[in-house]
């Protein structure tokens, strides 16, 4: 009698055990497969949108501003080149789901997202100065750049852009430079001269125009 | 069971169950850490304060981030341009509050989201961007 009373026991017991073990093997599964099992993926697409988007980076105006020129110039061998982590995995990088550079076809790996705005030119600007009459030009805000060249005009010894100056040579400038110019206000340029000016200085600009884009990056080595 | 007692079997089933549950839960606990979401909310809220803190306002003389910073009056002039702004900038699931030293705009902030968040000083202090998948 009491043999079989025990049988009985160990019958409850072991399903308990086993129904116990099957709960845990699951938890544990569903915790690895939400543990990061690619970080050889994902530390290649951060590194690649963080160069992307670097404020140093050859694609890049200044930080999180990329240069519409320079990302129609990218592919795979330049991001490469840009990235060694990248390096012959299956890269593809997208704006706002347009394709910028598509090289192997990465299914599944790691995706980075990052806000980006892309900055296009616009065809230049050219306006010129009066020498002999100090006269000015107005350079747009968000300018942050702008060509003055003084080469056609004589007795011109600086330039100044909102009263800080840019160019200066005591005796005569000679020269086309680019001139940084402050992005947050409207910039007017005038030319300071010696004795009678002549000639006419040309300030050229281009006016850059700023556009949102998400940067999607998927890297799958 | 004549005399009421538990079975040693039972008691010992009973051990082991609370045995392997134990070593599930430590899984759970200990495998979970900072989930993937939140270095890229991080980034994310990093990129758009970055593109905030560089771009000129429409008017003024300053920077939006600078701009939503100085003044009560600032404030309120350039906080609906930021705000389309940076709904424009982030990717349509992600949603975002921003604060400054004069008020708070943006979604309110749910309470156990994984929320990224990125803080900038400007010369008139301290603007704080939190971002979380909604």
């Amino acid at each position: 009698m009491r043999g079989q009373t025990n049988l009985a026991a160990l019958v409850i017991a072991f399903v308990l055990l086993t129904g116990a073990t099957v709960v845990g093997v699951a938890f544990a599964d569903a915790a690895l497969a939400d543990a990061d099992r690619n970080p050889r993926d994902r530390h290649a697409a951060t590194a690649v949108a963080d160069r992307l988007v670097a404020a140093d980076a050859p694609t890049t105006v200044r930080a999180n501003a990329l240069a519409a020129t320079a990302v129609d110039d990218l592919n795979a061998s330049r991001v490469e080149t840009l990235v060694p982590p990248a390096e012959g995995a299956a890269v593809r990088i997208t704006l706002d789901g347009e394709p910028v550079v598509d090289r192997g076809s990465p299914a599944g790996g790691a995706t980075v997202r990052r806000s980006v705005i892309v900055v296009t030119r616009s065809e230049p600007v050219r306006r010129s100065i009066n020498a002999s009459r100090n006269a000015t030009v107005r350079v747009p805000r968000g300018v942050d750049r702008a060509a003055v060249d003084v080469e056609s005009a004589s007795n011109v010894t600086t330039v100044r852009a909102n009263g800080r100056v840019v160019l200066y040579d005591g005796a005569e400038l000679e020269t086309n430079e680019t001139v940084h110019l402050s992005p947050y206000e409207p910039s007017t340029i005038r030319t300071g001269t010696v004795g009678n000016a002549t000639g006419r200085v040309v300030v050229t600009y281009r006016r850059p125009r700023t556009e949102p884009r998400i940067l999607t990056v998927i890297v799958d080595a | 069971m004549p005399r009421g007692q538990l079975s040693l079997s039972v008691v010992e089933a009973a051990i082991g169950v609370v045995l392997v549950l134990g070593v599930a839960v430590g899984f759970t606990v200990g495998a979970a850490g900072p989930t993937p979401s939140t270095p890229q909310l991080d980034a994310l809220a990093h990129d758009t304060v970055t593109v905030l803190g560089t771009e000129p306002t429409d008017r003024g003389r300053d920077a939006r981030l600078a701009a939503l910073a100085r003044s009560n009056r600032s404030f309120a002039r350039v906080r609906e341009p930021t705000r389309r702004r940076i709904v424009a900038l982030l990717p349509a699931d992600v949603l975002f509050r921003v604060r400054t030293p004069h008020g708070e705009f943006g979604y309110p902030r749910p309470p156990t989201a994984a929320v990224g968040s990125a803080t900038a000083a400007t010369r008139y202090g301290p603007v704080t961007i939190r971002v979380w998948y909604g």
